[in-house]
């Protein structure tokens, strides 16, 4: 990112890598390392709180996220988040692997109501299969790093394109 | 419902299933008398215990960081304190100052996200967290700096700002440069100011009037206030080593509960964390701490389980000043760690996570490798006190209804800041009257 302003395309992966497919943000971002030109990139969060504040002001924040609920293994689920009511938002988060943690849901309501959400916030999900402890990602979910990774690619392109 | 009407009550509060936390409370009254009094939790240190042993001894402190991403920090500071006990290992100076300086990083991620986002929602009525963000933001606004200053220490020293990648047995695997050091002054400058606002801030709320009768056990550590060395003190008359301690505490195991509970010899019960360490230690703290203190209305020690906010906010400018004192005087040490001599032996390592004392204990063969670990965590150490708080608490406000019977109960859960704090803001209520 150049300049002093607020980034303009923020993206970060949440997710523990040592809880099987909940490693299936981290994973995505390990793919594209180095390949999202001036977007701001947090890296894999161990936990979404560290969202707030990193993401202030930005047009577009993207973050990618294992899920689970009706979300079927490998499937990935692109949601453009309601930025008046982000309670919907389907996530499976460090929140549910730790006993402290707050979730992605949690940090876009803590976001709404401290006036800091971006412009824009896209979840992207992909369904997780086994979130017991141990590494490595279910075939299925491995498989769809790949997808996962195009459509960020995509989200991202558009998202620089609008400052150009 | 008049409540004191009732012959007989039980405050359930049954517990989320969580992956790693998971807690429950159940208090029964009867004829205005608390009878029984069941904290639940769910314990994952015992397992680590089971798959520690036949692991290399210089594994320890990476594979018990995994127990807790909140204070991941205290689970290796405390391995690699046994592991180095057992070798007969003994570090520098400025090694040791490093790993003080880290985990000052982790007292700040983690007391700041109790007080201003789990517990202070208690004394404001508000539900959560997002509501204390809506009705008291600057509060809120400030948590959240803190916290960051906590992440930078620990991206600056332990290489990442959860599960630290840079501790091994012996010190770092990487001193970091005096330049990345030297750039935590300034911000630590700034955030010493905050948290001397939110002493002052958590100091005015109203507080319910309960005094504890606690046996209080931390560390002490010659002239300083403890982190991750010192003997260990209780506030009726014990000072022995971390072996010594580790000797006088019994694990038993509850039937109706999968975390074990700790006592001392002779069946005696015993609180550690902040109110202990301060009530050990409070002569120790540097003259900003000491005057917070003192302007927050503290005495030298503190039985208010309630006011136990307050403690951890002193301690959130302790670990402010301290961090910028080791930042001030930062040199790389070099080498950056203690070679690991071959062999084996037996030994114990206790240090002050955030929420009390944590130790752990090794037999280590001839080959280097773990035949035998017990990790015992304060939660555990602290449950049956913490359910001793709860009977107390309930018997002094059962003229309370039946909600604010339970919000009270919670509280005196959470005035602890257990592993299952945060559980405990989410869990469901369900009440029966017989």
């Amino acid at each position: 990112m150049t300049g002093a302003g607020p980034p303009h395309v923020v993206i970060a992966a949440v997710g523990n890598p040592l809880r099987r497919d909940d490693g299936a943000g981290p994973a995505v971002l390990e793919q594209l390392r180095g390949e999202l030109g001036d977007a701001l990139v947090l890296g894999a969060l161990a936990s979404p709180l560290d969202l707030l504040g990193a993401w202030d002001g930005a047009g577009l924040a993207v973050v990618v996220d294992a899920v689970g609920g009706d979300v079927v293994p490998g499937e990935v689920r692109v949601v453009e988040v309601d930025l008046r009511d982000p309670q919907g938002a389907p996530t499976r988060t460090a929140a549910t692997a730790s006993s402290h943690g707050l979730g992605v849901s949690e940090a876009l309501r803590l976001a709404l109501a401290l006036g800091s959400m971006p412009a824009r916030v896209v979840l992207v999900g992909i369904g997780g299969d086994d979130f017991g402890e141990g590494v490595g990602l279910s075939p299925s979910v491995s498989a769809a790093v790949e997808r996962a990774a195009q459509v960020v690619t995509g989200l991202v392109a558009e998202g620089l394109a609008v400052v150009r | 419902m008049t409540p004191a009407d009732e012959r007989r009550r039980t405050v359930s509060v049954q517990g989320l299933a969580r992956v790693e936390g998971e807690g429950s409370l159940r208090v029964e009254v009867r004829d205005g008398r608390v009878e029984d009094v069941e904290l639940q939790i769910f314990e994952p240190p015992r397992f680590f215990e089971a798959f520690l042993r036949g692991r290399r001894a210089t594994e320890a402190p990476d594979l018990t960081a995994r127990i807790c991403g909140i204070c991941p920090v205290a689970y290796q500071m405390s391995a690699c304190a046994a592991v180095e006990d057992a070798l007969g290992m003994r570090v520098d100076r400025g090694i040791a100052d490093l790993r003080r300086l880290l985990y000052c990083g982790e007292w700040l991620q983690s007391h700041s996200l109790h007080v201003h986002m789990l517990h202070a929602p208690d004394f404001l009525g508000c539900q959560d967290a997002v509501e204390m963000a809506q009705q008291h933001r600057p509060a809120f606004e400030r948590g959240l700096a803190l916290k960051k200053m906590g992440n930078r220490i620990m991206e600056a020293v332990g290489g990442r700002a959860i599960h630290p990648v840079n501790v091994k047995v012996g010190g770092f695997y990487r001193a970091p440069s005096r330049a990345d050091v030297a750039a935590l002054a300034g911000p630590l400058t700034d955030t010493l100011d905050l948290a001397l606002a939110t002493v002052a801030w958590v100091a005015g709320f109203d507080f319910p009037d309960v005094q504890g009768d606690y046996r209080f056990v931390a560390l002490r550590d010659a002239g300083r206030y403890p982190l991750e060395s010192g003997r260990v003190a209780s506030s009726d008359g014990l000072d022995t080593t971390p072996g010594g301690f580790a000797d006088l505490v019994v694990e038993e195991h509850v039937a109706r509960s999968t975390a074990l509970h700790a006592r001392l010899e002779n069946r005696l019960e015993y609180l550690t964390g902040p109110l202990a360490r301060y009530a050990l230690n409070s002569a120790e703290l540097p003259d900003v701490a000491a005057r917070a203190a003192s302007e927050a209305g503290l005495g030298p020690a503190c039985t208010n389980p309630f006011q136990s906010i307050i403690v951890r906010a002193v301690e959130i400018v302790f670990a402010c000043h301290e961090a910028l004192t080791l930042v001030e005087r930062y040199e790389p040490p070099d080498p950056p760690t203690a070679p690991v001599p071959s062999g084996g032996g037996e030994g114990t390592g206790a240090t002050e996570a955030p929420r009390g004392l944590l130790f752990h204990r090794y037999r280590i063969d001839e080959g280097g490798v773990i035949s035998a670990a017990q990790i015992v965590p304060p939660t555990s150490q602290n449950q049956i006190t913490i359910e001793s708080d709860i009977r107390r608490t309930v018997q002094a406000s059962l003229d309370l209804s039946d909600d604010e019977l339970t919000w009270r109960s919670e509280q005196a859960v959470r005035n602890h800041d257990p592993c299952i704090s945060c559980a405990t803001h989410f869990l469901d209520l369900t009440i029966t009257r017989q």
